[in-house]
């Protein structure tokens, strides 16, 4: 009897450890996993789950990587928010930089501060510094896209184009597949490009 | 006044670009170009040109893959007229863990080189780089560098430099690389070609992105000579073939690189004469020809002959020895011809193996009517012309009796005796004359009972006396002969029209389908259980377990309730493929039995099958749900 205790235990003790290391495990198609969050911008809590029925883009946000400044300095990436909210879609940027690490947003002030002064348009902005959302998305990079269907299931993931430089130069040239997903769901077409290799700084998890 | 405007505009001039070098910061990485092209030709030798990268401590570039994060490092050349740059020459990339996540690309320094070649007529010029890269350690910093030079050129240091950069860049792995996966993990096998010491630890970096986790410690397990790396698979789908490197390590040895193409398929089983000793070879080989002789086809031809003998050989045993020599000789010696015809094909690169013979409409033709005209013979509605005499069973001469040896081996083919399968299997990797031995050990086999009647009376009195019942008896071995004949016949219309073997009426509950690489993969990725049964309309070892073991409804009912899939092999006609697959077992013959329970390695099932043999090992390998 206490062998078959003992052996559970150690399989429950070994699950939980092994689900504390590793990043998540989403996949195109499934459900995007569910999460709630403070909202920096009005201190109010959002959850996942109730966006359903609008098309949602996961940003992962780190105002000092040159990846993201290549898109925020030519307000590229602020563009891309006000067209896609313009439309309906939730826009929610995501920083996981840990206390101490770039990149940490040590306040909500810091966060308002921040999308002042890059006149950026998110609809929200989550102060994830424990890092568990980026590790249920499997977040690597910033930035790090996500773009979930109005049924909730994740639809795009990867980087934010296809020219992985720090250069913004090259943003005119490239093709940006979070506008082609957005695109392609309004009008209720397959998503051609589901899946690529995020390119970016390592998210600055603890 | 003036004056003062003159001097502050003087200022500003010479101000002016200090102050804009000052404004872009010199990156941390310092670089480096290095030329050895003291020559532009056309005749094949290489020029070199590369770029020496020097990264502060604790910082890393990255590799074409750059892993979790990151971008790869670029150089991009501008050439004088007809000469350009080729792909980039990529030193080992190490594996840079970073919390979580796996980067990879190269810390402390690294030289990243390009081969140039140039058409004839180049004259040479002015030679330029970009280099972009990204520099990380806890914060990442994209830098750049342009470089100059002019070609020809070159100098003794950087062409040290760049040779010793080549120098240790990861050579193609000497051996077969392959993988197979299901949804959760992917394996990668390492077959070297010949022995090696095989390697405590290893790490792969993959190029393609995402088919593995790259933050994942592979397990290693060994089998035979093989290594085998099991990695958590990613997101990506799987490409085929894949690329990447390894490096393995080594108690108390410097770790190795090696570049991989891996191709999706079958790990073959590595050196099988290392697992089996030469003398068991032989000795197998010996008891698969000694066994040949009860094999339906061989039978009824040695009996006869065997019974003709002891009619004679008290009369004349020394004539008797004579002839047991010659059947000897001509068992032995077609068998050498066989193994002979077998390895010159082989050596042409044609896939061929036991019962290759049987795969060529002519061949078979022949043989079934030698089938014919003997067993017409053997009814007495038949007499062959004299010179044809020499075919008829009971003809007593050397000359005859060598020639039945023949033909004895000719229609054993068909058949394959057990223990017969490993020994043939071992020529495929064995030196020719090994091969050849091994060929001859099994004609010994087969001819010894004949041997042994013809030397010793003793071995003679064991047989029944001979009497008019011979008669009978003929007629009645006659039989198996027309049959076999017939069977010979059907073998050739499968191979002139050939229906799939799986549209086989036989197969009522379950539907086989087609064996193909492709389809086996994909079946093991869905995790679905595969029974693979190798086979030929030639081979009547096959049939036979077709017919008692596979078809009956017990078996198709186990097969159907267990979501096992039979997947057919059919060799009747020469196929590259299904040699292929054969020779990942070690095996060039029919028939041969596998099954693949989802998630573990493949059984091989013995050539001898029942119901309960293939519902036994079937059931013992199930996985637990």
């Amino acid at each position: 009897m206490t062998h078959r205790i003992a052996r559970y235990v150690a399989i429950l003790f070994s699950s939980m450890c092994v689900a504390n290391a590793a990043m998540a495990d989403v996949k195109i198609g499934a459900p995007a996993p569910d999460f709630t969050a403070t909202d920096a911008m009005t201190g109010n809590d959002i959850s996942l789950s109730a966006l359903k029925g609008k098309l949602v883009v996961l940003e992962w946000n780190n105002p000092l990587c040159p990846f993201v400044k290549k898109f925020y300095s030519v307000s590229a990436m602020q563009t891309l928010q006000q067209n896609a909210t313009k439309k309906g879609v939730v826009w929610i940027s995501v920083n996981s930089s840990a206390e101490g690490k770039e990149g940490f947003m040590k306040d909500e002030a810091a966060v308002k501060d921040f999308i002042r002064e890059r006149a950026a348009h998110p609809t929200h902005y989550i102060r994830d510094t424990s890092g568990s959302i980026g590790k249920l998305y499997g977040a690597k990079t910033t930035p790090h896209m996500f773009v979930i269907d109005s049924k909730g299931k994740l639809a795009y993931m990867g980087a934010i184009d296809d020219t992985p430089t720090a250069d913004s130069a090259d943003i005119a040239t490239a093709k940006n597949y979070v506008t082609r997903a957005l695109h392609a769901l309004t009008e209720g077409e397959e998503v051609a490009v589901k899946s690529t290799q995020p390119y970016g700084c390592f998210v600055k998890y603890k | 006044m003036h004056a003062k405007l003159l001097f502050a505009a003087l200022i500003a001039l010479i101000a002016a670009p200090v102050l804009a070098q000052e404004s872009t910061p010199s990156p941390m990485v310092k670089t480096e170009l290095l030329i050895d092209a003291p020559r532009l030709t056309d005749d094949g030798e290489p020029a070199w040109a590369g770029v020496r990268f020097i990264i502060p401590q604790g910082w890393h570039i990255y590799w074409q893959n750059p892993g979790d994060s990151g971008i790869p490092t670029t150089l991009k050349w501008t050439l004088p007229q007809r000469t350009r740059a080729e792909a980039i020459i990529w030193p080992a990339p190490q594996r840079q863990p970073m919390s979580d996540m796996v980067n990879y690309g190269y810390s402390d320094e690294v030289i990243l080189q390009v081969p140039l070649a140039s058409s004839m007529a180049a004259s040479g010029g002015d030679l330029e780089v970009k280099a972009d890269w990204l520099v990380c350690h806890d914060t990442c910093i994209p830098e750049s560098a342009v470089l100059k030079g002019s070609i020809p050129s070159t100098n003794d240091d950087a062409a040290d430099a760049l040779e010793k950069a080549r120098d240790a860049a990861p050579i193609a792995f000497p051996g077969k690389a392959s993988f197979s996966a299901d949804e959760q993990t992917i394996q990668l096998t390492l077959t070297p070609n010949g022995a090696w010491d095989l390697p405590e630890r290893a790490e792969f970096i993959t190029l393609e992105d995402g088919v593995i986790k790259n933050n994942a410690v592979p397990e290693i397990t060994h089998a035979g000579n093989n290594l085998t790396l099991s990695l958590p698979r990613g997101s990506a789908d799987l490409p085929n073939p894949w690329n990447g490197v390894v490096w393995l390590h080594w108690a108390g040895k410097k770790p190795m690189a090696y570049s991989i193409r891996a191709e999706q398929g079958i790990a073959p089983i590595a050196a099988p004469v290392s697992t089996v000793p030469l003398l068991l070879v032989i000795g197998l080989a010996f008891l698969g020809g000694l066994l040949l002789n009860i094999m339906p086809c061989v039978l009824p031809i040695l009996s006869l002959k065997a019974l003709a003998l002891v009619k004679k050989a008290d009369a004349a045993p020394h004539a008797a020895r004579v002839q047991g020599i010659a059947y000897t000789l001509g068992v032995v010696l077609s068998f050498v011809l066989i193994a002979a015809i077998m390895l010159g094909l082989k050596a042409s690169g044609e896939a061929v193996g036991w019962g290759f013979q049987l795969q060529s409409p002519g061949t078979v033709g022949i043989l079934g009517i030698l089938m014919l005209l003997v067993s017409l013979n053997l009814f007495g509605l038949f007499h062959l012309p004299p010179m044809l005499g020499h075919f008829m069973v009971a003809h007593e001469g050397v000359r005859g009796t060598f020639l039945t040896g023949v033909l004895a081996v000719a229609v054993a083919t068909p058949c394959t005796a057990p223990f017969m399968a490993t020994a043939i299997g071992a020529t495929l990797t064995l030196h020719p004359f090994t091969a050849i031995l091994v060929f001859t050990a099994m004609g010994f086999g087969m001819a010894s009972p004949f041997l042994l009647i013809s030397q010793w009376p003793a071995a003679r009195r064991l047989l029944p006396k001979p009497g008019a019942w011979m008669h009978r008896f003929r007629k009645i071995l006659a039989l198996p002969m027309l049959a076999t004949a017939a069977w010979l016949f059907y073998v050739l219309v499968q191979l002139l029209y050939p229906t799939p073997m799986r549209e086989d009426a036989g197969y009522r509950l379950i539907k086989p389908v087609a064996y193909s690489e492709t389809s086996l993969a994909e079946l093991r990725a869905q995790g679905v259980p595969v029974f693979v049964d190798a086979t030929a309309a030639w081979c009547l070892t096959c049939k036979v377990n077709e017919r008692v073991a596979l078809k009956p409804e017990r078996t198709q009912r186990f097969f159907a309730d267990n979501g096992i899939t039979l997947m057919i092999a059919d060799w009747t006609a020469r196929d590259a493929s299904i040699a292929g697959y054969l020779a990942t077992f070690g095996r060039n013959g029919v028939p041969l039995y596998v099954y693949y329970p989802p998630g573990k390695p493949p059984v091989i099932l013995p050539q001898v099958l029942s119901p309960s043999v293939v519902i036994d090992t079937l059931s013992g390998n199930m996985t637990n749900p």
